[in-house]
């Protein structure tokens, strides 16, 4: 079951367009990565989304239900945390959450204390008084609160300190375990790529592809070089991913985009292609292009 | 919006009697300060009939854009908080309006009058009439654009700025000369709507500006949230909607003016107002207010003296008296009433400070008013000045005459400062 599908999606801001044409959807229980360089319209979407930007062409359907309609009632089941998010209120974040708890059908109250108590947060401080790290916890956990089906997280692990990173990631995968879906923006690859399910890879106002995690390995080859002269290397799809320590350079190469019997001359790469080694791909193809 | 109303109303309620505490303060140390009692009050009617609802207004204002992002989190309908805030507004400003006005009942009942002197017409139950609106508007238009630019222009150009920066888009020299342009249409706008000039005023009188600000800062606030909200609407619809407002408040306000100056319990002066509220939109209505001043006998004198005098120092329009002047000549003619044309130059003379000496020296002998303009005015003869005097002297000798006794007063001043 598709909980968000978008179809040609597009969104300028004073002419600058940001998402051109972008298509995408997102299972039901999925753990999608949304990669793409910084302002490459990865927040945009969920800003989108959340119905914080109105999109100017295209369709936005959520849980079924088109975003033109004004749907309000579904953030009921969608959680979005982002730091542009601020609880600014002259209240502790103790009487402010138990107020905002209320807006919602399945707020869990308990819950929010319990955790924001496991992440030491004090919550008898008002909004503005606390750390920027500190703020993006109280966000998630009362996005978490919510029992939502679904949670847009904004470069979260950016903010976050390590300790914190882990615990929100480990709450994370309990959440998607129980059937909720996560979109997650972010740049740092490594952060996620052992948590994802789903990656989507955002790049000049486009989507450049959208795979499960696992399927990455039979989708694209790595191989080695010591020269840069073998004819395969040279063609625009094949793009370098690293030095080893042999002193050979590992390519990577999408399925397809060559012939197998083309690979002689070239050592095979045993290492899987990682998340990590598709976003070096695309980024660098980018700048190829 | 239940729910929306159920978390703010509490919270301002606190605020609001927070700042309305904090003023009671300031009162209090006004009481304490070596200045007359009489100053001591118009102080204390400044802060706590000004001062705080102006700033806790604002302070409660400020809420809504900072904490957006928050209630757009939450389920309820953008159509509702846009009329949550509308009704919080409301609320704040009934709220805050009854603190102060209740305490300053309890504290002393003249410091509501006495204001409320200065804002009400006091020769008259009508408060709604030309001069009232003008300055009203004049008001309305300051402080509505004021807070219109804070918080409806200023954070949209500045998410506008801040979105031209991260994406690294600059300004095309087609879009700096529209933003010129559009700037350089608001000064227009802005001097045309204040203007009183004969033209300005003939097609848009003052019901039409009234109903234009109305809507532009009621539409106009509407949108700028709506559009910080990203609601999807169709602004042909909401266009249309605003002009169907523009002209539903007209016409209300047009017969509201129609029905004072028919109405017969209406003091002449508020009907004369409420005219001019209609300019050239009058249907015929000035005929009213002119078999008025026809069927007022013997005392159209006294008329023009109590009600178009006034109105006319009052007014200060050059435009508008000349107008008002015109009729009453006619007026006086028709009844070949020599003291009313006489109050009519009166009136002129010191309204442009011109006269027609011709009408002067023909009135002069039975209207003590030429006589006294006569020996007044520099240009006219000195021969002509003294026969003007020795009437005015012979005249005013237990002259009893209300009307007459005023001209008397005023040739006794004068001749005592030419003495001197």
């Amino acid at each position: 079951m598709n909980i968000v599908e978008v179809k040609g999606l597009s969104k300028s801001f004073h002419q600058n367009s940001v998402l051109d044409d972008v298509n995408f959807q997102i299972k039901k229980g999925t753990f999608t990565a949304l990669l793409g360089k910084n302002g490459s319209g990865k927040s945009t979407i969920l800003n989108i989304l959340m119905g914080h930007e109105t999109l100017d062409t295209g369709e936005c359907l959520l849980f079924g239900e088109s975003l033109k309609n004004n749907p309000d009632h579904l953030k009921h089941k969608i959680g979005h945390v982002s730091e542009r998010i601020r609880f600014d209120y002259p209240l502790t974040m103790r009487k402010f959450i138990a107020d905002y708890g209320k807006f919602f059908d399945k707020f869990d109250l308990a819950q929010f204390y319990k955790q924001a108590a496991e992440v030491k947060i004090n919550l008898d401080k008002q909004f503005g008084e606390y750390s920027r790290g500190q703020k993006m916890q109280i966000v998630m956990l009362a996005a978490l609160a919510q029992n939502p089906e679904l949670l847009l997280i904004d470069e979260i692990t950016s903010v976050l300190d390590a300790y914190s990173r882990n615990y929100f990631i480990a709450l994370l995968k309990d959440y998607t375990k129980k059937g909720g879906t996560v979109i997650l923006t972010t740049n740092i690859v490594n952060e996620v790529q052992h948590h994802c399910t789903d990656v989507l890879f955002l790049s000049k106002s486009k989507i450049k592809f959208q795979t499960a995690l696992l399927d990455i390995p039979s989708n694209f080859k790595k191989v080695r070089s010591h020269g840069t002269d073998h004819p395969l290397i040279n063609i625009p799809e094949c793009i370098w991913s690293g030095i080893n320590s042999d002193g050979s350079n590992s390519y990577i190469l999408p399925n397809g985009s060559y012939n197998p019997s083309s690979l002689q001359g070239l050592l095979e790469d045993k290492r899987a292609v990682t998340l990590e080694d598709l976003y070096i791909y695309y980024s660098q193809r980018d700048q190829n292009e | 919006m239940n729910k929306l109303l159920k978390f703010f109303i509490p919270k301002t309620t606190i605020e609001i009697l927070k700042f309305f505490g904090f003023a009671l303060v300031i009162v209090a140390a006004i009481q304490f300060l070596p200045i007359e009692s009489d100053t001591k009050s118009i102080f204390s009617v400044i802060v706590l009939l000004f001062l705080f609802p102006l700033v806790s207004y604002f302070n409660n204002v400020m809420y809504l854009p900072t904490s957006l992002d928050w209630i757009l989190l939450a389920p309820v309908k953008k159509f509702h908080i846009v009329l949550a805030h509308g009704l919080l507004n409301i609320f704040k400003i009934a709220l805050m309006l009854l603190l102060a006005i209740l305490f300053l009942s309890l504290y002393n009942l003249e410091l509501i009058t006495k204001p409320l002197e200065f804002l009400l017409v006091s020769d008259g139950p009508q408060t709604f009439n030309r001069t009232s609106v003008h300055e009203f508007l004049t008001w309305v238009m300051i402080i509505g654009s004021s807070v219109l630019f804070i918080f409806g222009i200023l954070p949209n150009y500045v998410q506008s700025v801040q979105q031209r920066q991260n994406y690294h888009v600059k300004k095309t020299v087609k879009e700096k000369g529209k933003t010129y342009l559009v700037a350089f249409g608001f000064l227009i706008f802005v001097f045309l709507f204040l203007s009183e000039s004969g033209e300005a005023e003939t097609y848009l009188p003052w019901f039409l500006r009234a109903s234009l600000i109305i809507v532009l800062f009621l539409f106009g606030a509407i949108y700028s949230t709506l559009s910080s909200l990203r609601f999807y609407f169709s602004k042909k619809k909401f266009n249309a909607v605003a002009a169907g407002a523009f002209v539903l408040v007209s016409f209300l306000l047009h017969t509201y003016a129609s029905m004072d100056i028919t109405s017969r319990n209406l003091h002449l002066i508020e009907k004369i107002e409420s005219l001019d509220f209609l300019g050239s939109y009058s249907s015929g209505l000035e005929k009213v207010i002119d078999a008025e001043l026809l069927a007022s006998g013997p005392s159209l004198s006294k008329i023009a003296f109590r009600d178009l005098k006034p109105f006319i120092e009052r007014s200060g329009r050059a435009d508008l008296n000349l107008e008002l002047l015109r009729k009453w000549e006619i007026i006086c003619k028709l009844r070949n009433d020599y003291t009313c044309r006489l109050a009519y130059h009166v009136q002129w003379f010191s309204t442009k400070g011109k006269a027609t000496p011709e009408i002067l020296r023909q009135a002069c002998p039975s209207d003590l008013g030429s006589c006294l303009i006569l020996y007044d005015r520099k240009d006219i003869p000195l021969a002509e000045q003294q026969l003007a005097a020795q009437t005015l002297t012979s005249r005013c000798e237990n002259n009893k005459n209300e009307f007459e006794i005023t001209f008397c007063k005023r040739f006794k001043s004068l001749e005592r400062k030419k003495k001197k």
